[in-house]
């Protein structure tokens, strides 16, 4: 369901791409059109492409995201579901900064399905939580009154049981 | 050029904060919002106290937010009806298969059922479900009609109508649903009567009360209120219509054996032959119109059709058939109507496309009695209900080719019938008029 990668399926074609930090990576092209923005820019430069520069991510994160997308590369048949599954919940398994800094890549190059996947794990670390701790969590200042809080939650005390 | 189509930086003013630091800043507005649409809808309205930003954009989000789908189901004998049953069923499909069974089901079974009270604290019966709303019908004898949204925990006890010609015991069909052109929930409730005749009556949330409306009996030899004086018909609500299957016993048929035995064979499933006669009855509820249309063309006379729901917004007819399989037809859109008619030219008119074969007995060629479907499950599965004694005992999936066992219990028990679908809601009754607050949690 998700090939949706061009006619030209050279299986090993190579393209190389550059992080933030100057770092150059080469990557099967298969793994590297995971992401839409990398896709795109593949199909406008044609073959005469040299290196792709991402001035928004850099070696570290881009070694991440790379691993998800060499892992992703095939569509997965029934058989392995279980075992893909398995490796995604370990992949998200990541110190927070490094979760944002992924999840803030996955949204530049436009890789739905992993940007998916971190939004959920991003859910699923702040489900059942205090809008205290949320704040915490993402450094947000509360900017509420004492009163205007108070009538917030007075209103939605369903949510506070 | 990309970079800046995607990144959605322009939203950094919203709030005057002044010490917005690293996380905010790193995690941008739309991917919060991203986030934020994954969350429970109670913690989503829990988290409008964080900052002003959120308290302004979770309405939004949580308007657009369904959580999962979940079915009803109302429990058994232990609690007499007081209480009902919520079951996750994708969450808990997903946990019976799991493959590591200790690790994160035993916390998931929490999520995945649930059990509250009723509000009033009296047996009563769901009847029907929309935008997180569920509409119940209490007592037996003097029926009395609540709205009850058990997320916010708000409900609304509905003025009291009997229906204009004498009075049956008889629950009768009924259904529920949101008309989305006037923004009103309706109850729709459908009589019918010892002498052929039929009369359907309509509530509205937004006038808070009741009307009469004209309906032509489906059948010229009226049997049907027979069959509904012992099995009241919930509606199935789909694109804002509510639609009944109406089953009455052909009486002209060879097979017919007289008045008195029929439904006596009906639930007493005896190997003697039926021949019933199928109509579906279709309520839209924003012109408020009544209508006959046909029930699948090739249905088999011998066996009660039923209706529910796929992926949300098709109507789906279905037939256990000689306990051998369950057959399934599904309506066809208006939409795609140019596609299927070059396939379909020899029956023009037929209004269903046959859908799957689920086949019973696992695997073996052996009827197998008391399987009903509950519920389409994501990729097309159905969740599959074995009712032993008027009761479920549990559930298998259907996956397309075969039955699975579940590994673990989904904890569906009551009638199989009786189950209903539904999806949390912050829909507040409020916004129409006088609501009560505040049951006793549980």
């Amino acid at each position: 369901m998700a090939s949706s990668t061009s006619g030209s399926s050279s299986s090993s074609k190579v393209v190389k791409i550059r992080s933030s930090d100057n770092e150059n990576f080469e990557v099967e092209e298969a793994a590297a059109a995971r992401s839409e923005t990398i896709k795109k820019l593949l199909e406008d430069v044609g073959d005469d492409a040299d290196v792709i520069p991402l001035p928004n991510v850099d070696a570290k994160t881009l070694v991440k995201v790379m691993e998800w997308c060499k892992k992703h590369m095939d569509d997965v048949d029934e058989l392995n579901k279980e075992e893909m599954k398995t490796w995604d919940a370990e992949f998200v398994d990541m110190d927070q900064s490094c979760l944002y800094n992924v999840l803030l890549a996955a949204n530049f190059l436009n890789i739905k399905e992993l940007l998916d996947q971190l939004t959920q794990k991003v859910a699923d670390m702040i489900k059942g939580k205090s809008p205290e701790e949320i704040r915490a969590t993402f450094n947000i200042k509360n900017d509420f009154t004492p009163e205007e809080e108070a009538e917030i939650r007075k209103q939605n005390a369903w949510a506070f049981e | 050029m990309e970079e800046d189509r995607k990144t959605g930086r322009k939203d950094k003013h919203t709030t005057n904060n002044t010490t917005t630091t690293s996380a905010v800043d790193v995690i941008v507005k739309d991917l919060m919002d991203h986030i934020l649409r994954k969350l429970p809808l109670k913690d989503l309205v829990r988290f409008k106290c964080v900052c002003k930003a959120w308290c302004n954009s979770i309405p939004r989000i949580a308007k657009y937010t369904h959580g999962p789908r979940k079915i009803i189901v109302t429990p058994g004998e232990s609690d007499p009806c007081k209480s009902i049953k919520i079951v996750d069923i994708e969450a808990a499909a997903a946990a019976a298969f799991s493959p590591n069974t200790d690790s994160d089901s035993d916390s998931e079974t929490e999520e995945t059922v649930r059990r509250i009270k009723l509000p009033q604290n009296a047996p009563g019966k769901v009847v029907g479900s929309c935008n997180g709303l569920l509409f119940i019908e209490f007592e037996r004898k003097r029926k009395k009609f609540v709205l009850w949204n058990p997320l916010i925990k708000e409900f609304k006890i509905l003025p009291v109508l009997q229906p204009s010609k004498k009075m049956l015991d008889f629950s009768s069909m009924i259904g529920f649903g949101h008309d989305g052109c006037s923004d009103d929930y309706k109850i729709v409730r459908i009589f019918a009567y010892q002498d052929s005749s039929l009369e359907a009556l309509v509530y509205s949330l937004k006038t808070n009360s009741w009307r009469y409306l004209e309906l032509e009996p489906p059948f010229s030899n009226n049997t049907i209120y027979e069959l509904l004086k012992y099995t009241p018909i919930m509606a199935t609500l789909v694109n804002g219509a509510l639609y009944w299957s109406v089953t009455d016993l052909d009486v002209s048929h060879p097979s017919y054996r007289g008045y008195c035995s029929w439904y006596l064979n009906y639930f007493a499933i005896r190997d003697e032959p039926k021949h019933f006669r199928f109509q579906i009855l279709q309520f839209h509820l924003a012109d408020e119109k009544l209508r006959w249309m046909r029930a699948p063309l090739y249905v088999y006379p011998d066996s009660i059709l039923r209706l529910m729901v796929f992926e949300g917004n098709k109507l789906c007819a279905y037939q256990n058939v000689c306990n051998f399989l369950i057959e399934t037809w599904v309506l066809k859109g208006d939409e795609d109507d140019e596609e299927t008619e070059e396939d379909e030219e020899i029956e023009v008119d037929e209004l269903w496309t046959e859908f799957m074969s689920i086949p019973l007995g696992d695997g073996r060629i052996v009827p197998e009695r008391g399987i009903a479907p509950l519920s389409f499950v994501r990729d097309g599965k159905v969740l599959l209900c074995k009712c032993i004694d008027f009761g479920i005992t549990s559930c298998r999936l259907y996956n397309g080719v075969r039955t699975e066992k579940l590994k673990k219990d989904l904890g569906v028990e009551g009638w199989r019938y009786e189950h209903i679908t539904y999806e949390e809601s912050i829909e507040s009754l409020d916004r129409y008029n006088g609501i009560q607050r505040g049951i006793k949690p549980n």
